[in-house]
């Protein structure tokens, strides 16, 4: 599904933010990306979104080489890429349910059943009664929601969440790891970056840490048996 | 309202919203540059109908006064039947002389007791071949004070002139038409600019070039249409000043500056013809900027 060969970015000639990063995410794996702040998480996540390109190495993604790809395809292929991003990206101008409603339209869907499962994904996150409310007049914990609600309304093949539980509540931050669990369960390969450790520890899935440009992946075996010892 | 309408929220531009008043200024300016192309093909064909098919023999007096009894026109007559492109011609009669100098004299010639010289009207076959110049040598063979004025030779002036306008008119509407394409052009990239963050997430949801070009076109495609209306509806009722002013003058100069059926269709195709050229511009500067990101 994701598959990064020595990969390195760097931002035009500055310095190296990844370096021959090397790992492989199965179809249907569940993976969280931990690291120090400035470990370069949100940069790795970009890779995958297909937001940047790796200035070395290879990338593949759902089996096709992506610096291979034409414009078209890269659209293709991120149609099924789902993203909860660290700074949610709504667009103020839009209402809650106009937000979640882009990404079906961007591929074509029907709007009437488009519009009654973003309204039925947005009364999940708790914001059934805001469904008409703008951005400006949301706080930044149903900001996020209505992002995650973004990014899942289409079950997307990949769910990609940077921080998707930095701005809300212990018990809905558990709910939306349920729903990206679920998501799983059904079928979604689901990568998050979190610096939350007690997620990491109360949600039992392998973890891509990343440390020193690089990143290696801990198996759930022995993330359990070094809980708390994580930076 | 759908997130389709509004994905890209271009009609808060400043550059925008001024794009379809821009637009109508132009199409305004395209109408009454259209509208004096057709007007002075108009007038010139009308000059060319009343007076390029004629032309004037003047007898001077002198020679009738000398001879004393009317001059002999039979060679000269002979001379025209003989001539190719001369269709007719009639000697005016004194009180028809008198008529056409009574305007300038403010009585008649003959109260006056002027001597006139005699007038032949010559009329022109349309559309044939004549050699006003060599006619004119001829006609002096026989009578050698005749002054031969050809009206033609004195209309081709008229008629550079109206070609000249003709011609400033097609260069003003080339001209326009660039500009709107250039001003298009122009608003095209400063809204990808100003909206570059929106376009990009679009892009990373999945969203292909033509899906952000459809709605830069759809927004051209109504301020084209708004533009070239407003427009359209200024140059008409420019258009009906000038020609209800045409109404009351002398109409072997000036026609009545109406339009036909054709050149009313064209006039009315301006606002789908500027709403088609910023919608082609615009998708294409689209689409072409962003097959240079990266």
């Amino acid at each position: 599904m994701i598959k990064f060969q020595d990969v390195t970015l760097r931002y035009a000639a500055g310095p190296e933010v990844l370096k021959t990063v090397t790992f492989e995410f199965n179809p249907g794996s569940f993976h969280f990306v931990f690291g120090p702040s400035g470990a370069g998480k949100s940069s790795l996540l970009k890779l995958m979104y297909l937001a940047h390109t790796a200035s070395e190495g290879r990338i593949s993604l759902f089996g096709q080489d992506v610096s291979a790809l034409s414009r078209d395809e890269r659209a293709r292929l991120r149609r099924k890429i789902g993203v909860v991003f660290q700074d949610f990206r709504l667009l103020d101008h839009l209402t809650a349910l106009e937000n979640v409603l882009i990404p079906q339209e961007i591929s074509g869907q029907d709007m009437t059943s488009a519009r009654d499962e973003a309204s039925e994904l947005l009364s999940w996150v708790g914001l059934g009664d805001q469904l008409d409310a703008y951005p400006a007049t949301l706080s930044g914990g149903q900001q996020q929601r209505v992002a995650i609600a973004r990014a899942v309304v289409g079950r997307p093949s990949l769910l990609i969440a940077d921080e998707p539980t930095g701005n809300v509540d212990d018990n809905l931050a558990i709910r939306l790891i349920y729903l990206f669990e679920e998501l799983n369960r059904l079928g979604t390969t689901v990568v998050i970056a979190t610096h939350n450790k007690a997620f990491i520890e109360r949600f039992r899935h392998p973890v891509l840490r990343l440390a020193q440009k690089t990143a290696e992946i801990e198996p759930v075996q022995e993330k359990v048996a070094n809980a708390g010892g994580l930076p | 309202m759908t997130a389709s309408r509004r994905g890209i929220p271009l009609e808060k531009d400043i550059s925008s919203r001024l794009f379809p008043w821009l637009l109508a200024v132009m199409v305004y300016l395209v109408g009454l540059a259209i509208f004096s192309a057709f007007a002075m093909a108009k007038i010139s064909g009308q000059w060319n109908d009343s007076l390029g098919a004629h032309l004037t023999i003047q007898l001077p007096p002198a020679a009738l006064a000398e001879e004393s009894q009317p001059h002999d026109l039979a060679p000269l007559a002979a001379l025209m039947e003989a001539t190719p492109g001369i269709s007719g011609f009639r000697v005016l009669a004194r009180e028809e002389l008198d008529r056409l100098l009574e305007p300038w004299l403010e009585e008649s010639a003959s109260s006056l007791n002027l001597s006139l010289p005699d007038l032949v009207a010559v009329t022109l076959e349309p559309g044939a071949a004549f050699d006003g110049p060599a006619f004119s040598r001829e006609v002096q063979n026989i009578l050698p004070d005749a002054i031969v004025t050809d009206h033609k030779a004195g209309l081709e002036g008229l008629a550079d002139l109206a070609n000249s306008v003709r011609l400033i008119s097609t260069g003003v509407i080339v001209l326009v038409a660039l500009s709107a394409t250039l001003m298009a052009v122009l608003t095209t990239k400063m809204g990808l600019a100003a909206h570059a963050p929106v376009i990009e997430l679009l892009h990373l949801m999945g969203a292909e070039d033509r899906f952000v070009a459809a709605q830069f076109q759809r927004h051209a495609l109504i301020g084209g249409l708004m533009g070239g209306l407003i427009g359209l509806a200024l140059s008409l009722s420019t258009i009906a000043v000038i020609a209800r002013a045409t109404f009351g003058l002398d109409h072997t100069l000036v026609p009545n500056l109406t339009l036909t059926a054709p050149q009313w269709a064209l006039l009315f195709t301006l606002p789908l013809a500027s709403a088609a050229i910023t919608t082609v511009t615009v998708r294409l500067t689209v689409l072409r900027s962003l097959a240079r990101m990266p």
